[in-house]
């Protein structure tokens, strides 16, 4: 038979070891938007954007809120772009559900979409659907606005792409420096956690087991057999930021910090590590464990 | 072996069938074994009855003991070298057990039956208790590989090295099934508190012990 009561007797309050399995280790329902026609249109419904905001902003619901889209996505000379929304665009433009129109500044010139009649028609006939679209929407609008330059700008900056005038062995470089500080940061999280005597013993393995996968995933983004910048760069922010989650569980569980605290912490940690699992497989940089 | 034995499933046992069929495919030994056993005896021959009690139900069902049992048995089987090849197992197996459960589970009538299942335990542990050394060694056996922490939690769980308490409870259920079943009663296990009793238990309470290397007769006897 297995094990039936893991609990140690502790003198001290003891905190990690007050949450379930569970809490620790489960898979986690992302946010999917399977629908390619309804979040195409739920977008263009705020207003009229050009060919970067368009892919700017999907890129950045799938990167930043974590939500799966049915959409891929790419580096291009631009930033993240997406084949499967340029493709969805020239259908919608065929079916006459958008208008393109090209705006001439002085020295480029922009295709500008817009919905047309029919286009506001599929909006209103799925209303419902394209009001929960638009809710994961807004806000990505409200935080990185709708600026098409400041939006290139920020993918660049945070997820770690080339630009033009970076030297692609200096890409490389600052890649690698970044990965190989991630792996030390890990280090310390395992070592810190191996060392925290207020957790069941499944749940402690079950980390180091997420941990471990992680670090497997950091060196297949080092070696960068074939991945592509945008993928490998989601890829380090979301490890960086599964790792900082888990750096500040242990110093709150350290500290005897707030339970519902961690208790938040454990489902971001847990929600991130899907996302990780998930993009990894469908971008066929590494397997997944779910 | 008798025709229409019972046969009460022990954890490990539903792990490693379970996790027989995980794909890709893990090649362990005990895994086919199991799977070759349970094939065997269920079949017109010896159209033996293998049953899943509610104890160990409630163990498979409960994330926290199958993810446990499943990363012990990928470390000292699998010797498996990532960790979280562990967590990919635990997943597929988790997604396949419930099947299992729903064709093995104990049937209500059954358990109704063997309810009062719990007044054999003192009986049980006086019968373990004369037996110190052997506990004792096999205490040390299932915590040589362990880290002083796990050792620890696994010293509580057995007072007086006596087997965890979900092993006696469930020696419990099979003697009281013994009472009503009309052909013998097994328990199929690959737990040395229970296989390093093969003889014992029998001369005991008349409850016999199936294990995963044991030989399959040709042929059920009457």
């Amino acid at each position: 038979m297995g094990v039936n009561e893991f609990s140690y007797i502790l003198n001290k309050e003891q905190m990690l070891s007050n949450f379930s399995f569970n809490d620790f280790f489960s898979e986690y329902n992302l946010k999917t938007i399977d629908n390619k026609d309804l979040f195409l249109a739920a977008l263009l419904s705020f207003k009229k954007l050009n060919t970067t905001q368009i892919h700017k902003l999907s890129f950045l619901t799938f990167a930043e809120e974590k939500i799966i889209i049915p959409f891929e996505f790419i580096k291009m000379p631009h930033g993240p772009f997406s084949k499967d929304m340029g493709e969805l665009l020239k259908d919608f433009s065929k079916r006459g559900l958008i208008t393109m129109n090209e705006e001439t500044h002085r020295d480029w010139k922009e295709n500008i979409w817009e919905l047309s009649d029919s286009g506001q028609m599929l909006v209103s006939t799925n209303k419902l659907k394209i009001d929960k679209i638009k809710k994961e929407l807004e806000k990505i609008i409200e935080a990185y606005g709708v600026n098409a330059a400041a939006l290139e700008r920020y993918c660049y900056n945070n997820y770690l792409l080339k630009s033009a005038n970076e030297k692609p062995q200096d890409y490389e470089a600052r890649i690698k420096t970044n990965i190989d500080n991630l792996q030390i940061i890990l280090t310390n999280r395992i070592r810190d956690l191996e060392n925290i005597e207020d957790i069941d013993e499944p749940c402690r393995v079950a980390i180091l087991a997420c941990f471990d996968y992680i670090d497997n995933l950091l060196k297949v983004l080092f070696s960068n057999v074939g991945i592509d910048q945008v993928i490998r760069g989601v890829l380090i922010k979301k490890a960086e930021n599964y790792i900082n989650v888990w750096g500040e569980i242990i110093r709150l569980a350290n500290d005897n910090g707030e339970k519902a605290k961690i208790k938040d912490l454990l489902r971001d940690s847990k929600e991130l590590f899907n996302f990780i699992n998930l993009s990894s497989k469908s971008y066929g940089v590494f397997e997944s464990v779910f | 072996m008798k025709k229409e034995s019972l046969i009460l499933m022990d954890t490990n046992i539903c792990i490693y069938r379970t996790l027989a069929y995980v794909q890709p495919k893990i090649y362990r030994d005990e895994l086919d074994k199991v799977t070759n056993k349970i094939n065997s005896l269920s079949n017109n021959n010896f159209q033996c009855k293998f049953v899943i009690s509610d104890l160990v139900v409630s163990e498979l069902r409960d994330d926290k003991i199958l993810f446990w049992e499943i990363s012990n048995f990928c470390i000292a089987r699998l010797h498996i070298r990532n960790r979280y090849e562990s967590l990919r197992i635990f997943n597929e197996a988790k997604k396949s057990m419930e099947k299992f459960i729903s064709k093995y589970g104990i049937e209500n009538s059954l358990y109704e039956k063997i309810k009062e299942y719990h007044l054999n335990l003192d009986n049980i542990n006086q019968f373990y208790l004369k037996f110190p050394a052997k506990l004792q060694n096999l205490t040390k056996l299932k915590i040589s590989n362990m880290n002083p922490r796990q050792k620890q939690v696994k010293i509580n769980q057995r007072p007086n090295n006596l087997p965890e308490e979900s092993d006696r409870k469930l020696l419990g259920q099979a003697i009281e099934i013994k009472k009503i079943h009309h052909s013998d009663v097994y328990i199929f296990s690959n737990d040395g508190d229970f296989t390093e009793f093969i003889k014992e238990i029998p001369t005991e309470f008349n409850v016999h012990i199936l294990n995963v290397d044991d030989i399959v007769p040709s042929y059920a006897t009457p």
